[in-house]
Order: C-alpha cells, then structure tokens, then sequence
C-alpha cells in the first residue's frame, strides 16, 4: 500500500530525463527512482529534496498525500 | 561520474542471486552440521564453529557492500543507497520476527514440559538468518 502521491515521472518526462540520468544526478541507483515513480518506495526528506533540486522543482510539486490524509 | 562496469542494477541482480545461493548453502551446510551435532554431541563445539561460518557468509551478503576496493566511494554509496538500506531493515525484521516466533514456540514448549532436542536452538538461529538473506533475495531480485 502506498502513502504518497508521486508525480515523479510526470516531472521527471517534463524534465527531458530518463531515469538512469536522474538517478545518476542524485546519487543513487535506477531501480530506486523506479520504485519512488511507482509508489514501492517512500523516499527520505533528503533524497526527496535532491529529487526536486536536481528537476527544478519543489517537494511539493513532486509528492502529495492522498486525499483525506493532509 | 565514474565508469561502471557492470550496472548498477546488475551489480544488485548479482548480489540477490549470490545471497539466494548462499541462503541454499547455508541451509544445507546448517543441517549437515546440526546433523552431525545430533549424532556426536562430544564433538558440538567443532560443529557449532562450522555451523556458525556458514551462517556468517549469507549475512554478509545482505549487510556487506558489494565491490570491495574496485569501486569508489560514491559507487559503494550508490550500491547502498536508501532503497537497499530500507531492504536491509526490512530483511532484518524478518529475520527478528521469524527468531522471535521461534523462541516463543521454544518457550511454550517450556511451558508444556516438552525436552527440546539439543539441535533446537541452533535449528532456530538457521531458520532466522536463512529467512533474513531471502527476504533480502527476493527483495533485490524483484523487478519493481
């Protein structure tokens, strides 16, 4: 079950990135940005604001709670 | 950003693959050495030492960082990034349930009067740890 909304790969495509060269910018491995985008993993605070750094964006535009839990 | 060979996420396949096939190893090892233990208590404490390394290599596998000195720092950071920590706790709490469930079945064969055999305790610290490396296995092999 996830607890977050992840609009990680929208950015992401928006951004023009694969998710090797996001991966690569943030520091860590393809299959844990691939598990962010599908809602396996819950990123920490740090690697989520690397995340919004390194796509020009902020936390919040990348990931939400669902509704009825904000 | 420094040359990979391999990937990786061919690095983490490998490292599920090995830990699977150390899991079997140490499960087949775990019982010839419990076996044997059973049939020749004098000599138990060869048989625990033996017992004990086999154990101590899957571990190793799911809490080590792969590469040794090939790969830089960043690489082993990449290798260990935040997923692969959160499947190592996860892996752990496996193993913690799957130890706890076995000493409270222990404890209630205290309560009932039955005599656990002398295999019993190193039987359940084999089930704990095999349980650990594939849940950890199963884990970095998934495709997510």
């Amino acid at each position: 079950m996830t607890d977050l909304l992840a609009h990680l790969k929208a950015k992401r495509t928006e951004a023009g990135l694969t998710q090797g060269e996001l991966a690569e910018r943030v520091g860590v491995s393809r299959k844990t940005i691939n598990t962010v985008e599908n809602g396996v993993f819950v990123p920490s605070t740090v690697l989520a604001l690397k995340l919004a750094a390194a796509l020009g964006t902020t936390v919040e535009a990348l990931f939400e709670l669902p509704p009825g839990e904000g | 950003m420094p040359r990979w060979f391999p990937s990786p996420e061919e690095v983490s396949a490998r490292r599920g693959r090995v830990t699977l096939l150390n899991a079997g190893a140490a499960a087949c090892f775990s019982w010839v050495a419990i076996s044997n233990l059973a049939a020749n208590p004098e000599r138990g404490a060869a048989y625990l030492l033996l017992w004990a390394i086999w154990l101590a290599v899957p571990l190793i596998w799911v809490f080590g960082i792969p590469g040794g000195r090939r790969w830089s720092a960043k690489q082993h950071a990449i290798l260990n990034d935040e997923l692969v920590r959160a499947q190592q706790a996860t892996a752990a709490r496996a193993g913690l349930a799957l130890a706890l469930a076995l000493i409270g079945a222990g404890a209630a064969c205290g309560f009932l009067g039955i005599a656990l055999p002398v295999w019993a305790a190193p039987a359940a610290g084999s089930i704990a740890v095999i349980g650990t490396a594939l849940v950890f296995a199963w884990l970095q092999l998934r495709d997510d």
